[in-house]
């Protein structure tokens, strides 16, 4: 009796606690998939930065405050909504600017989500009107982690892309997204 | 016995007054319904919540204002409503920071007073936003919250602006295409319902220079500008009283500024807006009779709608229950309660025990009924948050008091069921002044069986632990009063054997039911989650207690001692565990709790030991 | 000698004794969950035979749980136990026993993981939720990948990985549960190869959220005699693919959740979600898919609290992806339980002994002494 409770004493242990290596290897065969491993070659940001500041006018919301931004901002507001305040940025870029699909996807990194293919950037924007031509609006939503997201316009203009970027949560987006539509619609220029 | 069957008579007088309005076929400013926070409930509840949010009350107390009449007084003056002070700061350091005046005894300031600060501290504000929950200090949270209610303020003001009589034209043209007489005040809402006539005159101040207007033009051009002023209130969207279109799957209700987006306007909508702008107006001008009409006509366009049939008859139990304080008063008679029972000690043992009892026994009726509404009101078991468990859990001990001291008539029941109750009723009121109670559930916990079995199970565990603790506490008292009173206590131990046992079956089962419910729901039957640890904490102590008493490891003294342990335990799981996550730091109701759940683990500890050693030392000067 | 050892395990002491340590783990495995996520206490102090406080081992939840088996067993060959009297008791006890025996085969046979899929999609592995391994994987040929897939167990400093497929040999350098990639400022150390040429792979604090770590490793490459021979390093979730070719033979490398695969797949039709309205609380979600077997699909609904069960799988629906086109991606949880149904049978059993023992006991315990 004693002999065999100690048996399975031994043998519950072992089982628990399992000695075989070779456990941990596999080895196996699976159809083809496709590991993205023709990637394009990363198109090289331009380095020409424009001398003169074009002055931009708009129609500035009551609500939206002035803040001190970055000194590569050509303006920035603070935006307050129903439960927090986003941060909105104005940054002029000479100019292709790196390109649409970079910049876009680097804003995709900003709030963890994956890249996008050049494909893709017609379906997931609208285009809208300002007084210095059609702009592009992008809204970029990390379902996952709602306090990260980010609705942005580009708006080419012959010599520079102007990027009106708002950063907030994914509430602040959905609140303020005819807002921000109406603003970049009304950007103009004055000289 | 007379005296007992008086008070539900007494009771049943007070309920038939209070409850006229709860039977009325008219559909009352307090009814309208309102889609917030999932759900369909009363203007009235969303009053008390934006006043409580605010103000720090449900009611304006220092003018004697209901909310409603706050919340439409807001509605029909706002300029008045933006410097009343009804916005309640305590903090001084968020004070001193909207760069607004502190005095140690009034701490109220209203929405003009505020506002300038917050907008230069917005950047600040923006950078706490960044910051997680849990690593805001104290200050921090405040001017969150305080920012919060007042951008929500802004927005209740705003909502209705729409349908306000504040645009007129004189040209006799011009008011007849708007169709209104000259001079006449007519609303946003109304000139966009003649939106096309408004077009057609506008072409010419759209087309000329302004030079070559006319009169009648210049008078177009201004209200087209102040009308776009007024469109800036837009953003205001969180009073959604409108019930969607027949169409739309998402079954969301709008508010009124949503309507003018361009939107087509279905008929059940343009009814509830002209009978809401009927209303205001009537409000404005005192006029009752035409308040009156314009809510018929207000009902007849939410009858209109066909979609979801809107249940007039829960709207009205729940204004009802909102003035009825159904727990409040049922507090007071279990207080009641327990002081006659004190009196009874000295004096009239036998009539004021018998009083005490029918008071406890009031007290359950209102508790009892409050259970009821709620259930009808959310159509689902009232166990599903922590608030409603604590009320249940108090509903629970005493119906089970009630019957004890039915069965013993020693007082015994009076003394468990009116202490248990009140002290429930008093952490449920803490809960209470955090937010509106009715919430609506996340998908796992929607499914109704589950949570009738295991969350009763659990709470009948909890409640029957307290139980057998009070028990504890009171074998302990009278080790120390009558030691020598072997009867008596024996059969107070029996008791709370007895109580013990059955807590033990319900928490036992009650964890392993949650444990299948999780099984079932997500394929995991323990996860080791705080939640379930302090379930199994319970199990574990009690099961330890029972079983060192029954191998002779511990002798009835020292078991009372456990089970007054044992409440400790109960009182970490059923609440600690939710510190766990808020975080032990975080300000307000957080810190309120954790204060009182130290204070209550100190009183046990201090009060059970205390009793425990001090009945040992006279046992050994007895003997 | 028998009856003595069956005495001392069986006692009520070690009994106690146990409890009161299960007790004390309760608590601090509660209270690290703050600090440390539940995940990480969960291994550290439930799933473990013994943990250390600084130098001193202690007992962990396996070995507290497995004394309180020998105890409630042994309490079975005692004689005076089997009485009429306590048979109530002796249900309940056989309960217990049933309910830890379960406890013991999910511990050491169950799985848990997660299946991604997109709508129009179809899927046939299921990802483990912490475990990680490291996948080598052939992909010169035109119609297979090869596979050579190394567990987390064996990502222990200095441990040599071979394996007759490939044409190399891994050593494991470090291995890390949460990491993060710096850009390298200026050039890297010569014999850094791919990522480590551009950016240094460094160990972060661990997430109280296990779900948001990113596990990272760096091992060494040999016996390739070429320039491809050096220190690789690869963090998971990395978006562009590490390769190396040897012998014309080109290899993925990648640290990945470890991967099940299924004998069917799951195919998602449409993902559907219903929120209550105007919030941000789910009121319910469901994915239409197909089960698709030897090639032959068959429709099925699967609901919060309705799941699929396939093949000893259980799969739940935990969660979702919405991307900005209206795409969506539903998220099954999929657990593979051996112990699954000995709860159920365990609370019937201990049910119907303690109504039993109740109802022999009870009467005398309220009796009213007037």
């Amino acid at each position: 009796m004693k002999i065999f409770q100690t048996i399975s004493f031994v043998l519950f242990f072992l089982l628990l606690s399992g000695c075989d290596k070779n456990r941990h290897i596999q080895s196996y065969r699976t159809p083809k998939k496709d590991f993205g491993l023709q990637l394009e070659a990363p198109q090289p940001s331009s380095k020409t930065r424009s001398s003169d500041v074009t002055n931009l006018t708009w129609e500035l919301p009551d609500s939206w405050i002035p803040s001190t931004g970055h000194s590569m901002r050509l303006a920035s507001f603070d935006i307050p909504f129903s439960d927090g305040v986003g941060d909105l940025s104005i940054v002029s870029l000479g100019g292709a600017s790196g390109g649409l699909l970079a910049n876009v996807n680097r804003w995709r990194g900003q709030v963890n989500l994956s890249p996008i293919s050049e494909s893709e950037i017609l379906n997931v924007s609208t285009v809208g009107e300002s007084k210095m031509g059609p702009f592009r609006i992008f809204k970029m939503i990390n379902d996952v982690d709602t306090s990260n997201a980010i609705i942005a316009a580009v708006l080419p203009t012959g010599q520079k892309t102007f990027f009106i970027k708002l950063t907030t949560t994914k509430k602040g987006v959905i609140e303020l997204q005819s807002v921000f539509e109406k603003f970049c619609a009304s950007i103009g220029n004055s000289s | 016995m007379r005296y007992v069957l008086k008070y539900p008579l007494f009771m049943l007088l007070l309920f038939s007054s209070l409850s006229n309005d709860l039977f009325a076929k008219e559909l009352l400013i307090t009814d309208i319904p309102i889609q917030e926070g999932g759900r369909i409930k009363p203007l009235d509840t969303y009053a008390r919540n934006q006043s409580l949010a605010f103000y720090g009350k449900r009611k304006i107390k220092h003018e004697k204002l209901e909310s409603i009449d706050w919340l439409l007084n807001l509605f029909t003056h706002p300029e008045k409503g933006l410097d009343q002070q009804v916005f309640n700061i305590r903090n001084p350091e968020v004070v001193n920071a909207l760069e607004l005046e502190w005095t140690n005894n009034f701490h109220r300031y209203s929405y003009n007073e505020i506002f300038p600060g917050v907008e230069k501290q917005l950047t600040l504000i923006r950078n706490i936003f960044e910051k997680k929950e849990e690593d805001r200090d104290v200050f921090e949270s405040q001017m969150i919250e305080v920012y919060q209610n007042v951008m929500k303020f802004r927005e209740i003001v705003s909502s209705l602006s729409c349908l306000l009589p504040l645009f007129t034209v004189q040209s006799p043209e011009a008011a007849q295409y708007l169709h209104i007489e000259p001079g006449q005040l007519t609303s946003y809402a109304h000139i966009m319902s003649h939106r096309e006539s408004l077009f057609g005159i506008s072409q010419g101040v759209l087309t000329k220079p302004e030079s070559e207007w006319s009169n009648t033009e210049r008078e177009i051009a201004l209200l087209l500008y102040n009308l776009q002023q007024a469109s800036s209130d837009e953003f205001a969207k969180s009073l959604k009283i409108i019930p969607p279109s027949e169409n739309d799957s998402t079954g969301l209700w709008i508010s009124p500024w949503e309507l003018f987006d361009g939107r087509t306007i279905e008929p059940h909508q343009d009814k509830i807006i002209k009978a809401l702008e009927s209303y205001l107006v009537a409000r404005f001008e005192g006029d009752e009779k035409s308040q009156g009409s314009a809510l018929k006509a207000y009902k007849a366009g939410l009858l209109s709608y066909s979609g979801d049939r809107i249940d007039f008859s829960v709207l009205s139990k729940e204004r009802w229950l909102n003035k009825a304080k159904l727990f409040t008063n049922s507090l007071v008679f279990y207080i009641i309660g327990f002081i006659l029972l004190g009196i009874s000690w000295m004096i009239k043992p036998d009539l004021l025990r018998k009083i005490a009892f029918g008071s406890l026994g009031v007290g359950f009726i209102l508790h009892t009924y409050g259970i009821y509404l709620r259930m009808v009101i959310m159509s689902r078991p009232p166990i599903s948050t922590l608030y409603e468990t604590v009320i249940f859990v108090g509903f629970v001990i005493v119906l089970v008091s009630l019957v004890i001291e039915y069965l013993r008539q020693d007082g015994l029941g009076v003394f468990i069921g009116s202490i248990s109750g009140a002290m429930l009723h008093y952490v449920g009121f803490g809960y209470a002044a955090d937010g509106d109670t009715l919430e609506m559930l996340v998908a796992v916990l929607n499914s109704n069986f589950w949570l009738a079995t295991h969350v009763t199970t659990i709470i009948l565990g909890y409640g029957t632990s307290l139980m057998a603790g009070l028990i504890g506490h009171l074998y302990l008292i009278e080790k120390i009063r009558v030691p020598k009173d072997s009867v008596r206590l024996k059969s107070i131990y029996n008791n709370m054997f007895g109580v013990t046992l059955i807590a033990l079956f319900f928490t036992l089962f009650g964890t392993i039911l949650g444990g299948i419910w999780a099984d079932q729901s997500w394929g995991r039957f323990w996860g080791w989650d705080p939640k379930e640890n302090g379930a199994l904490l319970i199990v574990l102590w009690q099961l330890m207690m029972v079983h060192m008493r029954l191998s002779g490891l511990a002798k009835p003294d020292k078991f009372a001692l456990g089970m007054v342990l044992n409440n400790i335990v109960v009182i970490m799981a059923w609440f600690g565990v939710n510190l766990l996550s808020i975080g032990l730091h975080s300000y307000g109701f957080a810190s309120g709790i954790a204060v009182n759940i130290i204070l209550f683990t100190v009183f046990e500890l201090v009060t059970g030991f205390g009793t425990y050693y001090w009945a040992r030392s006279r046992k050994k000067l007895a003997v | 000698m028998k009856r003595e050892l069956i005495r001392i395990c069986s006692s009520p002491k070690l009994f106690v004794y146990s409890l009161v340590w299960l007790m004390v783990l309760v608590t601090v495995g509660t209270v690290a969950q703050k600090d440390i996520g539940l995940y990480a206490s969960q291994q550290k102090y439930f799933s473990s035979y013994f943990f250390f406080i600084g130098p001193l081992p202690l007992p962990g939840g396996r070995v507290v749980l497995a004394l309180m088996l020998i105890n409630l067993v042994s309490m079975m060959f005692k004689q005076n136990l089997w009485k009429m009297k306590k048979i109530g008791v002796i249900v309940v006890h056989l309960g217990g026993i049933m309910l830890l025996v379960g406890a013991g085969l999910t511990a050491v046979f169950s799985s848990e993981g997660s299946m991604v899929i997109e709508e129009g999609s179809k899927s046939n592995t299921i990802d483990d939720y912490h475990i990680t391994e490291l996948a080598i994987i052939n992909v010169s040929d035109s119609n297979y990948d090869q596979y050579t897939v190394f567990g987390q167990p064996l990502f222990k400093s200095g441990n040599n990985l071979m394996h007759g497929d490939l044409d190399f040999d891994i050593t494991i350098l470090d291995y890390m549960d949460n990491a993060t990639l710096e850009p390298i400022q200026g050039s890297s150390s010569i014999g850094f190869k791919g990522m480590l040429k551009n950016f240094n792979l460094i160990e972060i604090d661990r997430d109280t959220d296990d779900m948001k770590n990113r596990p990272g490793i760096i091992f060494q490459v040999s016996g390739t005699f070429s320039d491809v021979d050096g220190v690789y390093g690869l963090i998971f979730g990395q978006s562009v693919p590490a390769t190396i070719n040897v012998n014309s033979n080109q290899y993925v490398m990648a640290l990945q959740k470890k991967k099940t695969y299924l004998p069917f797949a799951i195919e998602l039709e449409d993902f559907k979600k219903v929120m209550h309205p105007g919030t941000e609380v789910a009121k319910s979600y469901s994915s239409k898919i197909n089960l698709v077997e030897n090639n032959i699909p068959r429709p099925v609904l699967i609901e919060m609290n309705k799941p699929l069960r396939h093949e000893g799988y259980t799969f739940y629906q935990a969660s979702f992806i919405e991307s900005p086109n209206g795409e969506e991606t539903t998220v099954l949880a999929a657990v593979h339980n051996y112990g699954r149904l000995f709860p159920y049978i365990s609370s019937i059993i201990m049910s119907i002994g303690l109504l039993m023992h109740m109802l022999v006991n009870m009467p005398a315990l309220f009796k009213k002494k007037k």
